[in-house]
């Protein structure tokens, strides 16, 4: 039988450290899935895993034993997703530097057609309020289920939906404008 | 009524997104979005965020994630308990070990200075004879038995006894180097190669990409198309791929294309490799079936793309 994540979190205060890689062990995936829907590139997706983790360790006392630790976690981890994207913000706005991640690959017009559709995309996707643009990459994009989406940005699967519904309505709203 | 049955198709198109979706409400989701412009409009657009999806990290990775927080872990848990009980000890230990990093530092300084002349622009001394500079940088720490870091990392180290006072040493060693080199040194030619096959930052590949000079050097050509079919990010594939067009056809490269057709799920990838494919007149055949059995999303596009070409031969 596996420990339970209360017990782990009680073995890591106690300063049994291995306990605390068992945590991460389970629950890095969705943290990575997570954090992907913030950093949208696979190395700053993982130096965001780990900086989630260490927060989480640093505040592991302040974790209360009847919560969920994955909700716990998942918090965490938007919490850290959102100033990232702030910090990246800043540092793109003062070097000049643009936050398409997409490389130019040859002169073809379908490749050039398909590149700026996928960049307008990825472009209003990222003017959308901050929670619909999450709704929507961790639903469409991670594949979590409503019930966790709705976990991390508290609010219910109801209203979950409807900002999935209204994110993508937005979205599709500004793609028409911008055509 | 209308209004109902929008709202239950966007939910299914929701629930088809996420695959949970059966095939019978799939069948009526289809009829809806026939009749439905607002709903078809609505599905595609979240066919098309759905696409780009996120990779699945691979254990390596986060196996060096969960090792670099155990670091910080351990060092921080040690100096907040450890710190205290061991206060006059550790004040003697970073004594020593400053002592013993100024001569280590002092050493690699004499030695790489006079062999390796890494610290300037001229690069590799073609003389430079690795044993011998290791056997000198054994030889002057010989005696010093506090120095526990040296300018080389060893790895994957075998230690087996030799004969009579020998012991006999089996290990990889690497060495940071600062160089500025010719784009054509085969040292660079080297460190690019190795630098796609590995598990390094994305930012690091699309520069190794950038800077492959020699295009018909068979490394770095089947680095390219490692890079394309492999890596787990599609700036870098497409990146690999749009290298690797600028060159003219050979049969391990439209081979490479091929599989791109069967394999890749990004449609702007099957594209260019089309264009590539019929540039160099592959077998229609060939290229039919790949299409065919490549991602059913969006091949239909793909299927557009190719047909010309296959229907003229």
């Amino acid at each position: 039988m596996s420990t339970s994540d209360e017990s782990l979190v009680q073995e890591t205060l106690a300063g049994r450290l291995e306990a605390f890689d068992e945590l991460m062990k389970r629950y890095e995936r969705l943290v990575f899935k997570l954090a992907w829907g913030f950093a949208r590139n696979r190395q700053d997706a993982l130096d965001l895993t780990q900086q989630v983790f260490m927060k989480a360790y640093r505040s592991l006392r302040s974790f209360r034993q009847d919560a969920n630790l994955k909700t716990w976690l998942m918090r965490i981890a938007y919490n850290e997703g959102v100033s990232w994207l702030r910090q990246k913000s800043r540092a793109a706005e003062g070097d000049g530097e643009s936050l398409d991640l997409i490389p130019t690959a040859g002169t073809q017009e379908q490749q050039l057609l398909s590149r700026e559709r996928e960049q307008l995309i990825e472009r209003e996707l990222g003017k959308l309020n901050d929670r619909y643009r999450l709704a929507i990459t961790l639903r469409y994009r991670q594949g979590l289920p409503i019930e966790e989406i709705a976990a991390v940005l508290q609010c219910s699967e109801g209203t979950t939906k409807s900002m999935l519904f209204r994110g993508v309505r937005a979205l599709r709203d500004a793609l028409a404008g911008a055509v | 009524m209308e209004m109902m049955d929008c709202r239950k198709a966007q939910n299914e198109i929701d629930q088809l997104i996420a695959g949970e979706i059966d095939e019978a409400s799939l069948e009526n989701l289809d009829r809806h979005c026939e009749r439905c412009e607002e709903c078809r409009d609505h599905r595609a657009l979240v066919e098309e965020i759905a696409a780009d999806r996120s990779p699945e990290p691979d254990e390596l990775s986060l196996a060096a994630v969960r090792r670099g927080v155990m670091q910080s872990v351990r060092r921080e848990a040690g100096s907040g308990r450890a710190w205290y009980r061991y206060r006059h000890a550790a004040a003697i230990g970073l004594v020593t070990a400053g002592a013993a990093l100024f001569a280590l530092g002092w050493l690699a300084g004499q030695s790489a200075g006079a062999r390796t002349g890494t610290g300037g622009a001229g690069g590799l001394d073609p003389d430079f004879e690795f044993a011998s500079y290791m056997q000198s940088v054994a030889r002057e720490s010989a005696g010093n038995d506090h120095v526990r870091q040296s300018g080389f990392r060893y790895a994957n180290v075998r230690i087996e006894e030799g004969e009579g006072d020998e012991v006999r040493l089996a290990f990889d060693v690497s060495r940071h180097l600062e160089l500025t080199l010719p784009k054509q040194n085969p040292l660079v030619t080297e460190v690019l190669v190795q630098s796609l096959l590995d598990s390094g930052s994305v930012g690091t590949k699309l520069k190794a990409i950038d800077h492959a000079v020699d295009l018909l050097d068979p490394r770095v050509r089947g680095a390219l198309v490692k890079a394309m079919l492999d890596d787990p990010n599609l700036g870098v594939r497409l990146q690999a791929q749009a290298r690797l067009i600028e060159q003219p056809g050979d049969s391990a490269t439209a081979d490479a294309m091929l599989s791109v057709l069967e394999k890749e799920s990004s449609v702007q990838m099957r594209l260019i490799a089309i264009d590539y494919l019929t540039r160099s007149r592959v077998d229609p055949e060939r290229l039919r079936q790949a299409v065919e059995s490549g991602d059913p999303e969006g091949r239909g596009a793909v299927r557009v793309k190719a047909s010309d070409y296959i229907l003229q031969l």
